[in-house]
């Protein structure tokens, strides 16, 4: 079944069946709650029987800081999906999908340019899901990561920046061919 | 500090003194500086210095000046000086709310007061006061702050929210809690009027409802203090309703609407809502897009279905047909996550009737009466994802037994997705074959079909016929106690080699990602659970554990979860089976490897610590001495203990922080779900734990310095956590573990409990017990604190009137806890009472002192006949190591409040002092018989021959007629011979490991 609400602070207590897989990292609770605070309607899970947590999308809309206003790597007002996760048990049953959807559909109401993310390198997984999407490379982010969870003896990943053009953007100004050889370094993606 | 707080450049030596930790010279500066000029701030200052005095009667000065300016109503001119005064008594009064609010929040609202137009000042006061919990004064300012400045849109909506606030805090007064309450309420009605009336709801007035929070708080308000009909009827209106322009799509006020609806019975309201939304999801807009497929919720589907059952008439059954039939058309074009829900929904639908339910057209169709093929068909569509077996689980447990015969049959004759063909598996050709020869299980698809068939026939096969006396298998007919021995070790072994089959080859051949799970690893979860019910069939007691049947089964269970963990690293509820499998079998260093396995971080410490943690002192307060090849040496458990208390410490800044920000966001919802969270933060059972077993390692294992300094975390809890009024709140995870059991009955987590979960009443009373070892126990008692122990003590009696049921207690305790538990609470009255003069007169008095004495007396026998009593003691699994540490402090505890009785002299009642005798010779016994046990199972184990015996008993059963070859044993040509035997020697270090500790266990001299 599918079912899907907005994200309670107190989920932080039942999350353990999306968090406790290797991709899906579990930050302090700030960071949960930041996102609550700020965007309570962009942070949904999809619950399964009995109440668990099958899968969440934590989002945020908004543009770099003005100081940034005259740098290459500025981003105008948009979505970012921050973290999109799957409980193992409840995965290829479209609820990625559907969480990234409505998450763009928030970024057409509230009249945003793009959504994008940043995923591992390595994450293929991820990145057919939202090729399927339409989503494309932007730009690599050179270690971006500090870690490689399928390589524990490597101490860095790179990062896709991957993007989708939403309404507003009707003539494609925000997206890029061949983003995968547009290396950036960490500092330059905000 | 200094940076924010420095106003003037020549206080900058006052701040470096201050910063360098050298109070007595920054003293001096800032007279100096006060000779020649009196500032509020210098004063303000000087109060600060003097506060991080180490003197108690700085301290108490500092507190003194400070309520002194509170009761006067002192406005304050500048912020610094607040500040400094704010941080002044956090160094004197810690984590004291209350008194934060008397004397900080008061100086706050008195500069609001004088200043209201200060927009800046108001906001950081109402931070300040939110962030300590002070809603008496947050509800003052944020009401300052909406008549100062009556053009904002917020304020209003600030202060219905923290007079809301004030009226669900537990801390003020009922009569005002209910008054303010009743406030928030009225004003929200207003601005919920406001938007109704509204004529364009484009332009709605400045004081009006406009954002989908603040229709969330309205509900919030409304559900506390009005009624179920008053929020219906804004649900069902236009400019206030889950459609209108202020909601903005807000998806919970829809499922508001549901609830509602069902809850008032409205059937019909409820059909056509939900009919409507259902079909909005499946119609696409002007552009060709399904953009309200979210409409298609489960959560519609079950209200849809529900009220049909309710209304009377053919065509409520037809519309449900029809609409079931629309979003399973395959030109509907919702996507797969919606069109799930329908399939569902059918066979909920078809469950939910008596009378036959078609679905589909031409000769295909399967009626609704004959309920197996429904369940088959929606298998058939949905078995490749592990789903679906947790969909179907709900309708199987409704079958009858003759139905659930059937489906068994079905199951088992193949016929549902073809023979998984591992019977036939051989394995040296196998290997040389291609594996498309074995195409039935050599996909993950196919491999998960045929996982949720394994896992409905352990469903059906392992539940008895309830409520019988002496029931019969359902399947096979044979009489049985508790499971049908028989058919679980058919299907283990069935599962077990299908599962070892499967990943006969290694990863490679299955296309994973190095952090993904094995498709396959479900079968071995599901023999591991057949093996762990096995041990339950045939308990007889045996000298040596080893050689029992119960130890067979469980060593089966973990060599093949071990196999399975080898082939799927990231699989964590593996290793939580694990965790608890190796807790019970005592091998302390093995659970902390599968504990490690988890990797948990941060929230996850409060939810899952318990896993391994609950009783640490009992069964491994040592530091792990045997480090396994794959991993670096472990924390020891008080270090581990730690890292979770300071996630704590750590929570308190992100919740209050973070509930301002939801404030300056416009986030009602948020500031009070994170209320929510702080509450049950402030206790949860968890940190309880972390406090009791941080305590007892404390005492019984020599810690380095730095450990020292630790009082065992007791900051983190609200003052006398021990008594009756905190309410400790069960944050514990037990859902992740695997269960594939009835959803109506315990979960497998609660199966395979090795002792009682985590309970309130067992902490409660470890904290009142660790009270009394503060008193009577030199190692830990704190000087000068004895008088506040005591009367802490004497309190928690009185509030616990009715001291802790004695009755269902082994519920919660092991059965040396519980005896243990009896002797705690006849000391902790003993050493109450006796020591109360004031009680030395009632008539009852040495009626009761006498009979708390016998209770005592006849515990620690107990507890003595216990050991005695215990066989199987080497290896020492959990049970035995349990009951010796818990023998030891309760020995222990007995024998120093002997002690501290004795020394009290004529402060302890005379009869008592005869009492003593008799319990020291007992403690003493009780400690001796201890350490006597403990160094034979330390002995024990020194000898060899230790890893055969593992071996054997995975790879036979013992029986009555001799050793049977166990399920493993028939299957140990698909196991790596090599890694079992690793394994086994693996499992043998960690048994002596885990008797280290034993070695503190000694008996006390006189
Ligand atoms: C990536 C992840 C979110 C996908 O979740 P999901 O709910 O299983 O994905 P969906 O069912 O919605 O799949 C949508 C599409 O993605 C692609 N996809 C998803 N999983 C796939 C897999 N294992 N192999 C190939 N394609 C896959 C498919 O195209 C799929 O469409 P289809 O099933 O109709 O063919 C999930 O695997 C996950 O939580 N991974 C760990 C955390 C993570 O990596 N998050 C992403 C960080 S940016």
């Amino acid at each position: 079944m599918t079912s899907l609400r907005p994200f309670h602070a107190m989920d932080v207590f039942k999350f353990n069946p999306t968090n406790l897989d290797p991709l899906t990292e579990t930050y302090d609770l700030n960071f949960y709650f930041s996102y609550t605070a700020r965007w309570p309607h962009l942070f949904d899970v999809a619950e399964g029987q009995d109440g668990t947590i099958d899968a969440y999308i934590m989002g945020k809309l908004e543009s770099s800081p003005s100081f940034y206003k005259f740098s290459p790597h500025y981003l105008p007002f948009h979505a970012h999906i921050t973290a999109l996760t799957v409980a193992p048990h409840a995965r290829r049953l479209g609820l990625a999908r559907t969480l990234s959807q409505s998450l763009e559909r928030s970024g057409d109401e509230y009249d945003a340019w793009f959504v994008d993310l940043f995923v591992r390198k390595s994450n293929q997984i991820a990145q057919k899901l939202y090729q399927g999407m339409g989503y494309n490379v932007y730009r690599r982010v050179l270690d971006y990561y500090s870690d490689d969870p399928t390589d524990k003896t490597k101490d860095g990943e790179d990062a896709y920046d991957m993007r989708k053009p939403l309404r507003r953007d009707k003539d494609r100004k925000h997206v890029r061919e061949n983003g995968e050889s547009f290396a950036v370094e960490p500092q330059d993606v905000w | 500090m200094g940076d924010q707080l420095l106003k003037d450049r020549q206080d900058a030596p006052i701040w470096n003194a201050i910063e360098a930790n050298n109070f007595k010279q920054a003293l001096k500066l800032v007279d100096k500086r006060l000779a020649k000029k009196h500032t509020e701030y210098l004063e303000a200052l000087k109060v600060f210095i003097r506060s991080r005095s180490p003197l108690a009667s700085e301290k108490a000065a500092v507190l003194l000046h400070l309520e002194g300016l509170a009761e006067r109503k002192f406005v304050l001119k500048d912020q610094e000086s607040i500040e400094l005064y704010d941080e002044a008594l956090g160094e004197v009064m810690p984590q004291q709310q209350e008194g934060w609010g008397r004397i900080i929040g008061e100086l706050r609202w008195q500069c609001v007061k004088a200043r209201p137009k200060d927009e800046d000042l108001s906001l950081k006061s109402f931070e300040a006061c939110l962030g300590k919990g002070d809603l008496e004064h947050a509800k003052q300012i944020s009401n300052s702050l909406e008549k100062s400045f009556p053009s904002s849109h917020a304020y209003p909506f600030w202060n219905i929210a923290a007079m809301f606030l004030y009226s669900i805090s537990a801390s003020y007064p009922e009569n005002q809690r209910k008054l303010w309450g009743s406030l928030a309420f009225a004003q929200i009605g207003k601005l919920a009027l406001a938007t109704k009336d509204a004529a364009d709801p484009r332009k709605l007035p400045l004081r009006s409802i406009q954002t989908p929070q603040e229709l969330l708080l309205l509900h919030r308000i409304t559900e506390a203090n009005g009624n179920p009909v008053q929020r219906l009827e804004y649900l069902r209106d236009p400019s206030l309703g889950p459609d209108s322009l202020v909601a903005k799509g807000e998806w919970q006020l829809w499922r508001f609407k549901l609830k509602l609806l069902e809850e008032a019975y409205l059937w019909k309201e409820l059909f056509n809502t939900t009919r409507e939304l259902l079909k909005r999801g499946r119609t696409k807009d002007e552009s060709g897009q399904l953009v309200e497929t979210r409409m298609c919720d489960w959560l519609v589907w079950e209200g849809f279905i529900r009220s049909w059952r309710n209304l009377d008439g053919h065509e409520y059954k037809d519309a449900v047909v029809a609409e079931v039939q629309a979003h399973l058309d395959p030109a509907c074009g919702i996507d797969k996550a919606w069109k799930r829900n329908a399939s569902l929904a059918w066979v909920k639908s078809s469950f939910a009737d008596s009378t036959p339910f078609y679905l589909g057209k031409g000769p295909d169709k399967v009626s609704g009466h004959d309920r197996i093929p429904i369940l088959l068909q929606y298998l058939h569509q949905y078995g490749t994802a592990t789903t679906a077996y947790n969909d179907l689980r709900p309708f199987v447990q409704q079958m009858k037994p003759e139905e659930c015969r059937q489906l068994l049959a079905v199951l088992s004759s193949h016929k549902v997705f073809g023979d998984p063909g591992h019977s036939k598996y051989d394995l040296s050709q196998a290997r040389e074959d291609s594996k498309s020869d074995y195409e039935g299980f050599k996909t993950a698809s196919k491999l998960t079909e045929h996982i949720n068939v394994y896992k409905l026939k352990y469903f059906i096969t392992s539940r008895l016929p309830e409520g019988e006396n002496e029931p019969t298998c359902n399947y096979c007919f044979e009489a049985q106690s508790q499971y049908c021995a028989s058919c679980l070790k058919t299907l283990a072994h069935d599962a077990a080699k299908l599962y070892l089959c499967a990943v006969d080859g290694g990863r490679s051949e299955w296309n994973l990602l190095p952090t993904d799970r094995h498709p396959a690893d479900d079968l071995a979860v599901l023999a591991a659970m057949c093996f762990i019910k096995l041990s339950k069939t045939g308990i007889e007691s045996s000298d040596e554990p080893l050689t029992s049947v119960e130890t067979s089964y469980i060593l089966q269970a973990i060599a093949l979860l071990e196999h399975a963990a080898s082939h799927s690293q990231s699989n964590f509820q593996i290793w939580l089976l694990l965790t608890r499998l190796y807790i019970r079998l005592g091998c302390g260093s093995m659970a902390m490897r599968a504990y490690e396995n988890l990797a948990l971080k941060q929230i996850q410490l409060d939810t899952l610590s318990y896993s391994l943690f609950d009783r640490i002192s009992s069964f491994h307060p040592h530091p792990f001495g045997h480090v396994l090849d794959d991993s670096t040496s472990f924390k020891t458990p008080i270090e581990s203990l730690r890292k979770q208390q300071k996630l704590y410490r750590g929570a308190r800044s992100h919740i209050s922080h973070n509930s301002w920000l939801s404030f300056k966001h416009g986030s009602y919802n948020t500031v009070f779900e994170l209320q929510e969270v702080s509450q049950t933060l402030s206790c949860s059972l968890s940190s309880v734990m972390s406090v009791i077993e941080n305590r007892k390692i404390s005492r019984l294992v020599p810690s380095s310095a730095s450990e020292d300094s630790n009082n065992g975390g007791y900051d983190i809890l609200p003052p006398n956590a021990e008594s009756l009024e905190t309410r400790y709140a069960d944050t514990n995870d037990y859902a992740t573990f695997p269960s594939f059991e009835t959803t109506r009955g315990p979960s497998f987590e609660e199966l395979c409990r090795v002792f009682p979960a985590p309970s309130d009443y067992r902490y409660r009373n470890d904290l009142a017990t660790e009270k009394l070892i503060q008193l009577v126990d030199p190692s830990v008692a704190i000087a000068g604190a004895n008088d506040a122990v005591a009367s802490d003590i004497r309190s928690y009696i009185e509030s616990n009137s009715n001291l802790p049921e004695m009755d269902d207690s082994e519920k919660y305790l092991t059965p040396a806890e519980n005896l243990a538990s009896t002797a705690y609470i006849s000391l902790l009255l003993i050493v109450s009472e006796s020591c109360n003069p004031e009680l030395w007169q009632e008539p009852q008095f040495q009626a009761q002192l006498d009979s708390y004495n016998k209770d005592l007396c006849e515990s620690l026998e107990g507890q003595i006949q216990l050991i005695e009593n215990a066989k199987d003691l080497i290896p020492a699994f959990a049970k035995t190591l349990n009951l010796l540490y818990t023998a030891y402090q309760v020995g222990r505890t007995a024998f120093y409040s002997s002690k501290y009785l004795s020394s009290r002299g004529k402060e302890a009642h005379a009869s008592q002092l005869e009492a003593n005798k008799e319990t020291l010779d007992l403690a003493k016994r009780l400690m001796q018989i201890v350490a006597d046990r403990s160094v034979v199972v330390k002995k024990g184990l020194d000898e060899g021959g230790w890893i055969d015996k593992v071996l054997d008993s995975v790879l036979q059963v013992p029986g009555s007629e001799g050793e049977t070859e166990s399920v493993l044993g028939s299957l140990k040509d698909l196991m790596d011979a090599g890694r079992l035997e690793v394994w086994a020697g693996d499992v043998v270090e960690s048994w002596r490991d885990s008797v280290v500790g034993l070695s503190y266990l000694k008996a006390l001299a006189s």
